[in-house]
């Protein structure tokens, strides 16, 4: 596992090879942990008997995922763009043959709501402007801070004006405009911004001792209380934190090579469940366990959102199929020639 | 090169941003006037995208002084329709609710990092992510459009009277100015065929809206004024903002088409003459109103810029 680490590291560093295909045992776990994650969101959302606080605190498991993408950064390309709209055409299709039997919604609808796969392609496009600047930064110290002060505005505008305008009376005293909101592009590219130049500032290795602990602990209050939309700089701080603490984790090899096995998966899940139907799904087993089952609602949160999980994850095994096997297979021979050397793949 | 560098003033387009914020008026007179055809409006939309090209072509570079600047006109500007208006609905709204404002403060908080990006772009010859700002382009101008924007998926952000056609706009501006090669082949009579196309297709972010905006900017950039006309048109150009802000408020809006419709249905003026003279007055007026704010607010302005120029952070740009 230290060896697959290491390799990341180097490949990484200072935004060299982005957009490779080395993947990391301990972030793919982190992965699967924020989409189970958002699966337990909109079960306490959707199964009804909601738990305000636990809600609060698991919106960061989105931003948690930008983060990942801030980490590694993009790199845009067509080829990426269609392949993130073939998983949204094939999830959209696979919730619309579930909605027939539920009197959902048709395909085009599907689609239409899938508001993170559209601010993510807005996040793809807008990515190499970001880049551009952060990987030109060197590493942070007290004598270069002045050369980070590039991002701020960008991080005032999602953190202070897109954030304040979540809170109480926000709207009354900061301006409204579309694009703004939680659930958009600009929203995206803050959090990646963010992650990307944390990466690069190499502030996250200097993190030790008792302060990760602390700071969970501060931030999850303050995530819990309702500090918590998707441009809200705490949710960004926890998802930071979590990842710190994940990638300290010792993860046992056989654990890693499922993690990683799994990973690929992670953002099909979301959407196949992501939908009115799987809302209603969700909706049906909590009522079906609380009150037929006779079952706790803290116990029922973690097994449906278990249960949806494993639902989607089995749903999404024909697309890999497809996609890596065919597609993937033979651009990969294609482009073998072309590019020489191929980055580390386990 | 870089991408804030101030070209110097050009009173040709000093008097393309007078044309602009009439052109404007034009179009929220016959957006609100039930006298006016379907295509009316639709063929003035230029305007709105023209006034982001001239802050791409000059470059916008990031102050909080310039926000604070920005602001302070607007809330100085909300007072008239406040006034006139004696006090129905909310100043915060008036202040507030003009979304070319909010756009403009957005690309001026994302200016560093967008004019990084196409320094960079220059410096390494690589124009690829320009080809993801046509794909914005052309995913607002459908989204936005009739029964396509069905098949269209809406984006939070991406659309007409959003930041992105201001984006757009500032990028088109970029590329008119660093890579002129690009521009070369246009010629002013490609606006013939752009006018109809316009008529059926205008937007903020339609296509033929900018391009007919780069036109004209074109022509405009080369038209040479005296220099006693050039002083005047200068300043009648600074208070464009101003006579947009006043004027672009819904309520406002309504009592302009008020008035349209008392001349044209009251007093049966032509119908040509009415637009000509409400546009004209409506402009006239709020330059009026933009220069006696400036006398009457001159005593406090030494105080107020010291006070302005205090928010400035060092410089962001050149990184």
């Amino acid at each position: 596992m230290n060896l697959v680490r290491q390799g990341c590291e180097q490949k990484f560093v200072n935004g060299v090879g982005l957009g490779g295909k080395c993947r990391d045992g301990a972030v793919e776990l982190y992965r699967v942990a924020l989409m189970y994650g958002i699966c337990l969101l909109h079960t306490v959302n959707f199964g009804g008997y909601q738990k305000w606080w636990l809600a609060n605190v698991l919106y960061t498991c989105v931003v948690g995922f930008v983060f990942i993408s801030g980490w590694f950064g993009i790199r845009f390309s067509w080829m990426k763009l269609a392949k993130l709209y073939g998983i949204g055409c094939y999830c959209a299709v696979i919730s619309s043959i579930f909605a027939i039997f539920r009197g959902g919604k048709v395909i085009m609808s599907t689609i239409h709501n899938y508001w993170f796969l559209h601010a993510y392609a807005v996040l793809m496009i807008l990515a190499p402007y970001v880049n551009a600047v952060i990987e030109r930064l060197p590493v942070f110290s007290r004598l270069n801070w002045r050369e980070y002060a590039v991002m701020l505005p960008l991080l005032a505008l999602v953190w202070i004006w897109g954030f304040g305008l979540t809170l109480p009376h926000g709207s009354d005293l900061l301006p409204r405009t579309p694009g703004l909101d939680a659930y958009g592009g600009l929203t995206l590219l803050g959090i990646y911004t963010a992650a990307r130049a944390i990466k690069i500032s190499g502030v996250a290795e200097r993190v030790k001792g008792v302060c990760l602990p602390v700071c969970l602990a501060a931030l999850l209050i303050l995530t819990g209380i309702g500090l918590n939309d998707y441009n809200s700089p705490f949710a960004f701080a926890l998802a930071f934190v979590l990842f710190l603490m994940c990638r300290r984790v010792h993860v046992p090899s056989w654990i890693e090579r499922t993690m990683l096995w799994c990973g690929p998966s992670m953002f099909s899940i979301y959407l196949i469940h992501n939908t009115s139907s799987g809302f209603g799904l969700i909706g049906s087993l909590g009522k079906y366990f609380v009150e037929d089952c006779q079952m706790s609602a803290f116990v029922m949160y973690p097994l449906v959102a278990l249960i949806v999980f494993c639902l989607a994850f089995t749903l999404d095994i024909p697309r890999r199929f497809f996609f890596y096997f065919a597609i993937e297979g033979r651009m990969r021979a294609d482009l073998e020639p072309v590019r020489g050397s191929v980055s580390v793949k386990k | 090169m870089n991408m804030t560098a101030q070209n110097p003033r050009n009173a040709g387009i000093d008097l393309f941003r007078c044309v602009l914020v009439l052109g404007i008026i034009f179009y929220h007179i016959f957006l609100y006037d039930d006298h006016a055809c379907w295509f009316e409006p639709k063929i003035w939309t230029w305007c709105v995208p023209g006034f982001a090209f001239i802050s791409g072509y000059y470059g916008v570079k990031f102050k909080l002084s310039k926000i604070v600047r920005l602001w302070t006109v607007a809330a100085l500007c909300a007072i008239v329709p406040w006034v006139v208006l004696r006090g129905e609905g909310r100043y915060l709204e008036l202040f507030y609710g003009n979304w070319y404002l909010t756009a403009y403060t957005i690309l001026i908080l994302m200016s560093p990092i967008i004019n990084a990006g196409l320094n960079l772009m220059h410096e390494t010859k690589n124009y690829t992510p320009l080809v993801g700002v046509g794909a914005i382009a052309l995913w607002a101008w459908l989204g936005d459009m009739y029964f396509v924007r069905n098949f269209i998926p809406h984006a939070s952000g991406i659309g007409a009277l959003t930041f992105s056609s201001v984006f757009v706009a500032y990028v088109l501006a970029w590329t008119y100015r660093e890579i002129p090669n690009v521009w070369s082949c246009i010629s002013l009579w490609w606006m013939l065929p752009l006018i109809p196309a316009m008529a059926v297709f205008g937007h903020y972010d339609s296509p033929f809206t900018l391009l007919f905006a780069v036109l004209l900017f074109s022509a405009f950039k080369e038209v040479d004024l005296g220099s006693r006309l050039s002083a005047f048109v200068r300043r009648v150009g600074e208070a464009g903002f101003a006579v947009y802000l006043i004027h672009a408020n819904p309520k406002m809006l309504q009592l302009i088409d008020r008035s349209v419709s008392i001349c044209i249905d009251e007093w049966h003026c032509p119908r040509f003459l009415t637009y000509l003279a409400g546009a004209l007055a409506v402009y006239f007026t709020c330059v009026l109103l933009y220069w006696l704010a400036v006398i009457l607010l001159r005593p406090i302005s030494p105080f107020y810029n010291r006070l302005v120029r205090m928010c400035d952070f060092p410089s962001m740009e050149g990184q």
